[in-house]
């Protein structure tokens, strides 16, 4: 075996940059089809509200319009996991920004202009804008109906005739038991507001509705066939008739992975006689119509010995979820059975609850939950080791699951999981935080002037999702010998076709130029792939590329071994040949067979190459509905932050010095997208920890649907410096040992900051963003206080 | 829905001859960047837009004995590499740096700050200090009022429908004046000010002046003069304090813009003091800390 | 329908001549009428970058330019970076420093440095974060975007070569690698 071609943990280029710098990519924004029509849309004012009436004859007059519709003519319910969304609102709005009509017409202008003549007469209602709120005595139901909405059964639980759309339980051990065992009980809690994906590219779908049924949906999207999924059961047709198309994707984060606006395109259209429809959302209907993250409000209880072991922890979730909640549910499943921290716990009890609110809606978000959930895990253990005078590096090291413990789901803690120790110790010798000035003494008053603060926080995620989650590839071979890869995970940025490339070209040993992922997706002509989301795509998309790849070179091996007159397992596949073991010059190219061998006298042998690979999720079961026990997870990915920051406590500024990061990835699969990811996701992670959050008046409108208002970190943003550090502790059933790394760069960015905070200010922070008002003026609080 | 029509007048007095012969709503336009987004958000809706750029008189930025001219479609880049002309109105040019990202200072104007007269124009504060005038053209002539009295509250100006902004002058800095400007942002990007904030003193005349803006309707000046041979920076924060009224929006709360006023004009003195230039000026960028060469003081972002 | 004006233009050394409407923005006209679809939509208000383009040697947010007043004007856009399918150097030094992932923002991103380059060939660490800080990217987190354009000005920091040990800023720790 030839040492080349190898390209796993390697840094080749991505192939799908080329298009990116020459401007050729096409994102659905850029498509354009014969006759398309152009679609806007009309949102509601109020964040609950009964729909009186809609008169759209004065739109449906002018001229260049084709199609008025309204939520009055579709009745469909539609959702990933629960069905509680409509097309457009249909007698009630739930949230300001809600779609009440759309309009096709031959421009944007001209739909936009008749949007403006709609008249709609609503009878505004009392809305409900806040979880705590939503789940007391006497709320309004957001959902009146939500003992009728479809859902999956046995893994999510709506409360009938309230505004629980699930409650995720898990229980392990006593846990008032655990409480009257500790030495010390402590109760915190900690707030995280809503935020937006901010995707470069918003939302935008091109439909076409085509006759017998059929349809063709080009989107800019995660999830394919989750989209042509819902598509078939919304509409009643077969999954033959829904092609669902994705071009490049301008960002997703989430934002993109279930469905959102490619129904209403789809309707459009139908009603347009089939003529193509383009949707795309403005920036501010980005903000204000499609879906944020939820907020969530964290009540935690713990109770540990006066050493800072954990002996029990109850915590109740309160997410936020907004109008709908179809994907929200398995935020608050998810995140929940990572509710403990990587540690372990004797005795937990955690509560989450999916709250249905009159606010924009909440999806999946990078992390799925797991940043909302560690800001107040990390932030609760930074706080408990500073009462008890233990140092938190220490209290976490004394605390993290190792061999033989069982995480709170009940899932044993193998060798094999990961190395959360090794993480954090990486990061904190990285900035120094055992030599950390005053470390051990946090100041009892408010230092003057810029102040530095070290802080350490440590993380874990494993996949969300579903039980039977596959993925499957097919390898073509072309006639050259280089290979076509058709996998159906969506690269929308985060480079696991590159890391896939690689995988191929070192398992059929052949370079990596030669293999094309194909970029654009279509359930016409690819495999199925469940979703691009949870950190599994490569981990999945890996294993099935490996199997497809060894399909090829089994396929490959039989039609030589005819040629070769050799039994199949003396041959040896390497740098595009096959040659007998043992007689090294009995050899044929890789291309003498690509499409079958021919020989001299022209009998043709063999055939087009076509490897196949499958993976399924393994082991996985669903959770007990009371206590939450089973597998959850195919895999955890741990990782720690170290921070080190700068306040100004006389603005309230913070400046990151440095933060180093470290995740135990299992195996780098591709040098430059691992360490691109990690930058990427900690500076989205900065944004969530000092920037970002929506604003709601007190009618439920959102204030900031715009870059005016809604601020992301831009280059002057940066800290000073990052680090980037990687353990490999094998993943025994991963493609090389590897694991997912996708959200993990973000999901503990804020908790390493506000513990940063403490430790310059003496102060404990337990809300999200960390902005320099926030700092400002509770600094200002505890400097008058004293 | 009617036809948007466009015209390019080749002088200023063929741009007021098709403001003054119009019935129909006429938005001037010069860098475009408030205009087009408020035409595209609806909130503003022209028959007619009038580039005002074919006036060769208003791409003017000089100056001479009788101070600095500013034409109305001169953009803000120039007026930040055409040192020359800028040098000894420090606090102007770092509020220019601070107004926006380097693509939109490549259309936006001081002139289209000016005339917005949103309460966080960066420009503001310091064409206050500085004691600029703003020159007005209609089918009447010429008239100049200072920029003080030019805006009178939240987005509204003494300009009638007819004129136009032909030019922004300030008049000649005394010998040996300095002057700086402080801006509060949420984030080191660009943002609009939550407070701004500039400081004029001016040996030759004996003057010295302290202006605010985004903390009022319109903006805040304190003539601090009488305090110019002892300047007491905590005075100068109580008289300014007196002048504004802050409001609590989805950029800042009242208490907050209060208290950075007093940090701004804090740091404004302290600069002062220490001459500004000499001491140079250290500027988060991206992060790493450099300390710059820059005439002034230190621009907060 | 908007009055018709006509225009004359260069986009990357090509005149161009016809009529626009007044209410065209020079992001649609490129994007729409030129088929130059590299300038992006991303906010329409002159926010996040994605739609810069080089206008008479200036880079300009042309979300917020009408076309009309592109009469005379020399374009460069992002289709005119590269020459006879060759990459120019900075397009190259942002795929060698993997500093694209999305894609979006790249065009966009591209054309403020090639700006950038053109009135300054030897840019500062400062005068490169001012050039670019008005375009937003989400997923790159910027460190790889600078590597590149420092790489293609004068620092010429050599990117890691493909299938060279790559230069990670940290480190990759195995178990049994400590103590």
């Amino acid at each position: 075996m030839t040492t080349e071609h190898r390209y796993v943990g390697g840094n080749h280029p991505r192939p799908d940059a080329y298009d990116k710098v020459t401007g050729e990519a096409q994102y659905v924004h850029d498509m354009a089809l014969p006759g398309m029509l152009h679609a806007r849309i009309r949102t509601s004012p109020h964040a609950s509200a009964r729909i009186v009436s809609i008169d759209v004859s004065r739109a449906a007059a002018l001229p260049g319009v084709y199609v008025v519709l309204t939520g009055a003519e579709l009745d469909h319910q539609l959702g990933l996991y629960m069905a509680d969304k409509r097309i457009l609102a249909r007698s009630v709005v739930r949230y300001q920004g809600d779609p009440v009509v759309a309009v096709a017409a031959q421009t944007e202008a001209i739909a936009a202009h008749a949007c403006d003549l709609v008249q709609v007469e609503y009878e505004p209602l009392v809305p409900v804008l806040d979880p705590e709120a939503a789940i007391s005595e006497g709320a309004p139901l957001v959902h009146p109906d939500l003992h009728t909405y479809s859902h999956m059964k046995g893994v999510f639980f709506p409360v009938p005739h309230s505004n629980i759309a699930h409650h995720q339980k898990i229980r392990k051990g006593d846990v008032e038991r655990g409480f009257a065992e500790s030495d010390c009980v402590f109760d915190n809690s900690f707030d995280n507001p809503p935020v937006q994906h901010v995707p470069l590219e918003t939302h935008a779908v091109i439909a076409r509705a085509l006759t017998r049924g059929r349809m063709d949906v080009i989107t800019s999207a995660q999830s394919p066939f989750t989209v042509r999924n819902i598509l078939a059961h919304t509409f009643g047709v077969p999954h033959n008739n829904v092609r669902v198309r994705i071009p490049c994707v301008g960002g997703g984060f989430g934002g993109k992975a279930g469905i959102h606006l490619e129904p209403l395109a789809y309707m459009l259209s139908s009603r347009a006689g089939g003529r193509p429809v383009k949707i795309v959302a403005t920036r501010e209907e980005e903000f204000n119509t499609l879906p944020s993250r939820q907020g969530l409000k964290t009540r935690i209880k713990t109770g540990v010995t006066r050493e800072g072991k954990l002996v029990a922890i109850k915590v109740q979730y309160l997410w936020d979820a907004g109008a709908h909640a179809d994907y929200g549910v398995n935020v608050g499943r998810a995140a929940a059975t990572a509710g403990a921290g990587p540690y372990s716990v004797p005795h937990c009890h955690v509560d989450s609850l999916v709250v249905y609110t009159n606010k924009v809606f909440g999806t999946a978000f990078r992390g799925f939950g797991h940043l909302e959930v560690m800001w107040g895990v990390e932030r609760n253990l930074d706080i408990i080791a500073h009462q008890l005078r233990i140092d938190p590096h220490e209290m976490r090291q004394r605390n993290f699951l190792r061999p033989g413990d069982t995480t709170i789901t009940g899932e044993v803690f193998t060798e094999n999981h990961g190395r959360p120790d090794l993480c954090l110790e990486q990061v904190a010798g990285a900035i120094g935080y055992a030599t950390r000035p005053g470390r051990g003494q946090t100041p009892t008053r408010v230092p003057a002037g810029k102040v530095r603060g070290y802080g350490i926080a440590s993380l874990h995620k494993a996949p969300a999702m579903p039980v039977f989650t596959s993925c499957s590839c097919v390898i073509h071979f072309n006639e050259d010998a280089s290979v076509r890869v058709l996998i159906s995970g969506v690269d929308y940025g985060q480079g696991t076709y590159t890391a896939l490339a690689g995988i191929a070209a070192q398992e059929l040993s052949i370079p990596v130029e030669k293999v094309l992922v194909t970029f654009d997706q279509d359930t016409g002509t690819q495999p199925y792939d469940w979703q691009t989301v949870a950190s599994r795509f490569a981990f999945m998309g890996g294993n099935a590329v490996i199997q497809a790849a060894r399909d090829c070179l089994d396929q490959l091996r039989q039609t030589a071994a005819q040629v070769l007159h050799s039994p199949v397992d003396d041959l040896v596949c390497d740098n595009e040949t096959i040659y007998v073991r043992h007689n090294p010059h009995q050899r044929l190219s890789y291309r003498q067979l690509a499409l079958g061998y021919t020989f001299d006298d022209g009998n043709s042998i063999g055939g087009p190459i076509i490897g196949r690979g499958r993976y399924i999720a393994q082991g996985l079961t669903h959770l007990d509905p009371q206590t939450g026990q089973g597998k959850a997870a195919i895999n955890w990915t741990y990782g720690a932050h170290g921070v080190v920051l700068e306040v100004d406590t006389e603005t309230g500024d913070i400046e990151v010095v440095h933060i180093a990061s470290s995740f135990d990835a299992g195996k780098v699969l591709h040098a430059g997208m691992c360490r691109t990811q990690v930058e990427g996701g900690v500076m989205q992670g900065l944004g969530s920890s000092l920037i970002e959050g929506f604003k709601f008046d007190e009618q439920g409108r959102l204030l900031n649907p715009s870059f005016v208002d809604y601020k992301i970190p831009t280059v002057k943003d940066m800290p000073r410096q990052m680090s980037q550090f990687f353990v490999e502790t094998p993943q025994l059933d991963g493609p090389h040992g590897a694991r997912g790394i996708g959200e993990h760069p973000m999901i503990a960015v804020p908790s390493a900051i506000g513990n940063a905070l403490f430790d310059a200010l003496g102060i404990q922070f337990h809300q999200l963003p960390l902005t320099p008002e926030r700092v400002y003026l509770t600094i200002k609080k505890h400097r008058t206080d004293k | 829905m009617t036809a948007l029509r466009y015209a390019r007048p080749g002088s200023t007095a063929a741009i007021v001859e098709l403001m003054t012969s119009r019935e129909h709503r006429v938005s001037l336009l010069a860098g475009g960047t408030d205009l087009l987004a408020q035409i595209r958000s609806r909130l503003v809706r022209p028959d007619l837009v009038l580039d005002i750029k074919g006036a060769e008189e208003l791409h003017q930025l000089e100056r001479d004995a009788d101070g600095l001219s500013i034409g109305a479609a001169v953009i803000l880049n120039r007026m930040i590499e055409e040192h020359e002309v800028m040098k000894g109105h420090d606090a102007l040019v770092q509020a220019v740096r601070e107004l926006a990202s380097y693509p939109i200072r490549n259309r936006a104007t001081l002139v289209g700050n000016v005339s917005n007269a949103s309460p966080c124009a960066d420009t503001v504060p310091p064409l206050c200090v500085m004691g600029a005038m703003v020159e007005m053209l209609g089918q009447f002539g010429r008239r100049q009022i200072p920029v003080t009295e030019f805006i009178v509250g939240n987005r509204e100006t003494r300009l009638e429908h007819e004129e136009l902004v032909t030019r922004v002058t300030v008049p000649p800095p005394g010998h040996g004046t300095w002057s700086g400007f402080r801006k509060r942002k949420r984030v080191k990007g660009h943002d609009l000010a939550l407070a701004n904030a500039a400081l004029l003193h001016d040996p030759e005349h004996r003057r010295l002046r302290l202006a605010v803006g985004s903390c009022s309707p319109r903006p805040a000046l304190a003539v601090l003069d009488d305090m110019f041979d002892r300047p007491d920076a905590r005075e100068a924060i109580r008289r300014i304090q007196d002048g504004i009224h802050p409001i609590d929006d989805v950029r800042a709360s009242i208490e907050y813009r209060r208290d950075m006023v007093a940090v701004m004009v804090r740091q404004l003195f302290a600069d002062m003091q220490s001459g500004g230039a000499g001491g140079g000026s250290r500027q988060q960028v991206g992060g790493r800390s450099k300390h710059l060469q820059s005439s002034g003081a230190e621009v907060l972002s | 329908m908007s009055r018709e004006l006509p225009i004359q233009l260069t986009v990357n050394g090509t005149p161009w001549e016809g009529t626009v409407p007044a209410d065209l923005t020079l992001l649609r006209f490129l994007r729409e009428r030129l088929a130059l679809t590299g300038a992006k939509e991303g906010c329409g208000i002159g926010e996040c970058g994605a739609c810069t383009v080089i206008v008479n040697g200036r880079p300009i947010n042309t979300c917020l330019m009408l076309a009309v007043e592109a009469d005379g004007a020399v374009l460069q856009t992002v289709e005119g970076e590269a020459s006879d399918g060759q990459l120019s150097g900075l397009q190259q030094a942002f795929v060698d420093h993997h500093a694209v992932q999305c894609g979006f923002c790249t065009p966009g991103m591209l054309m403020s440095v090639r700006a950038l380059l053109q009135r300054n060939p030897s840019p500062t660490e400062e005068e490169i974060v001012e050039a670019i800080a008005g375009n937003l990217c989400r997923c790159t987190g910027y460190s790889a975007i600078l590597s590149a354009i420092r790489s293609a000005g004068p620092a010429r920091e050599a990117p890691d070569a493909p299938g060279e040990a790559p230069r990670l800023a940290g480190s990759v720790a195995r178990p049994g690698d400590e103590r």
